[in-house]
């Protein structure tokens, strides 16, 4: 039946392994949706990609039943693969975790097109060169 | 146990490497709502290494105009609540309800004593299917409550959890055929048939074994929206026998005028409804009248989109 939305809700967790722990259950919690239900939907759906993040985004409706797609790898996981980083850096400015060339910025950039609020590439570009040199990730030519 | 909430609202375009910078902090996970500014939000376990990983993270926000990205748009907020059982703590917001005279719908965990003319389902909620939390479902039932009699053949399209399929076998129904356009919710509702014990009278079926098998019904019911039911009208009509009924839910008020007169062109009239918040049922009783089809098909055309926010 038609049904009305209460929410859309991004979470970023790791592929295989939520729980009810925060952020899962505190913030899915309120909302009455049926927590094991989504955590086994989502660990079932994700477990090939054990050891990445992978986003999904949830659709809770008004009767607090739900829906879920799980999206591409976020920026950040896409860009320290590339690389070679395990974790981004606590201090960017003077600890780097790596370097990574502009076309293999441009590769993210296009992977990751559908979900960033950017115009066109350049503008992706820009937003993950700097997601990037946050993490203390250097572009190079 | 203590958790720390880290909320930060930002321009979506440093959404990215806010959720990134949470993560590297320590955070099982992010959260998202909101669009244009976005609001993020993590976890940390309250601990001595709590403060230490906050203010990383602080500097590490702080940076980000530096890499080209927009700033945050504000401080990071920290909020500390407690730990809860969170793998039960949702089950509070469900109790049985009772939608007309008859039936109680109640999820599994629940102990409920019925009275003798009560009649109880259990329905877990879960993935987008009803658990007479609705109130198309609802009325849906309270109009089942008032057709379905001992021996009945029912019939039960867009039966999502099953929950109408079971309402109909509970109140005496001698079989009822079930059928769904995706087949997730065909398997959920096998096993809410199962766990309610009723696999001998109700069949899930793929809609082509549908549509052969369900034939001379007394009841149909098309719980779905208005744009489908319109288009399967012709077939719902050609499936129930005259004097039978349809129940048909998941129509807004903006619809109803415009569904009012496709039953009446599909063969059906006493046309009945039931309304709650902005959700109408019918009723409709089937004569031997034809089906007008080109003005069926003219009525189909004009019916207006719902907005946004609808799924």
């Amino acid at each position: 039946m038609a049904k009305k939305i209460t929410a859309v809700v991004k979470l970023q967790l790791s592929a295989g392994k939520a729980t009810p722990a925060p952020p899962v259950g505190s913030t899915l919690g309120p909302y009455g949706i049926n927590m094991m239900e989504f955590i086994k939907g989502y660990n079932e759906k994700t477990a090939a990609q054990v050891g990445t993040v992978i986003p999904v985004e949830i659709t809770i409706f008004e009767d607090r039943s739900f829906t879920f797609i799980t999206k591409t790898p976020p920026a950040g996981e896409l860009l320290k693969k590339a690389a070679g980083a395990d974790k981004g850096s606590g201090r960017p400015n003077k600890e780097k975790k790596g370097r990574i060339t502009t076309e293999q910025l441009r590769q993210v950039a296009e992977m990751k097109m559908p979900d960033l609020n950017a115009n066109d590439i350049e503008a992706a570009m820009r937003i993950l060169a700097g997601t990037a040199r946050s993490m203390g990730i250097d572009i190079v030519q | 146990m203590r958790w720390a909430e880290i909320t930060i609202s930002c321009p979506s375009e440093t959404e990215e490497a806010v959720c990134q910078a949470l993560l590297d902090a320590g955070c099982g996970g992010t959260m998202t709502t909101g669009t244009g500014p976005v609001s993020v939000q993590g976890s940390l376990p309250e601990d001595e290494y709590l403060p230490e990983k906050l203010q990383t993270l602080r500097d590490r926000l702080n940076t980000l105009p530096d890499w080209g990205l927009a700033p945050v748009c504000s401080e990071p907020g920290v909020q500390l609540v407690d730990e809860q059982d969170w793998a039960e703590a949702w089950k509070k917001h469900y109790k049985p309800v009772k939608p007309g005279r008859i039936l109680v719908v109640k999820p599994s965990w629940e102990v409920y004593a019925p009275n003798p003319e009560e009649k109880v389902l259990a329905l877990d909620p879960g993935m987008a299917f009803g658990t007479g939390g609705h109130p198309t479902t609802r009325l849906c039932m309270e109009f089942l409550e008032d057709t379905v009699q001992e021996g009945m053949r029912v019939a039960d399209i867009g039966t999502g959890s099953g929950i109408l399929s079971i309402a109909a076998a509970l109140l005496g129904a001698e079989h009822v055929w079930a059928t769904d356009s995706d087949s997730l919710p065909r398997r959920i509702a096998a096993a809410n048939i199962a766990e309610n014990q009723m696999e001998g009278k109700i069949e899930v079926l793929e809609l082509d074994e549908f549509y052969q098998q369900a034939q001379q019904c007394d009841i149909v019911t098309a719980n779905i929206v208005a744009n489908t039911i319109l288009e399967l009208l012709p077939q719902i009509s050609g499936m129930v026998k005259t004097g039978g009924a349809v129940i048909v839910g998941g129509i807004v008020e903006e619809h109803r005028d415009l569904l009012h007169r496709a039953l009446a062109l599909a063969g059906f009239e006493d046309i009945q409804e039931k309304t709650e918040d902005i959700w109408v049922c019918f009723l409709a009783v089937r004569t031997s009248n034809p089906v007008n089809m080109p003005e069926l098909i003219n009525l189909s055309r004009s019916l207006p989109p719902l907005g946004a926010n609808w799924a």
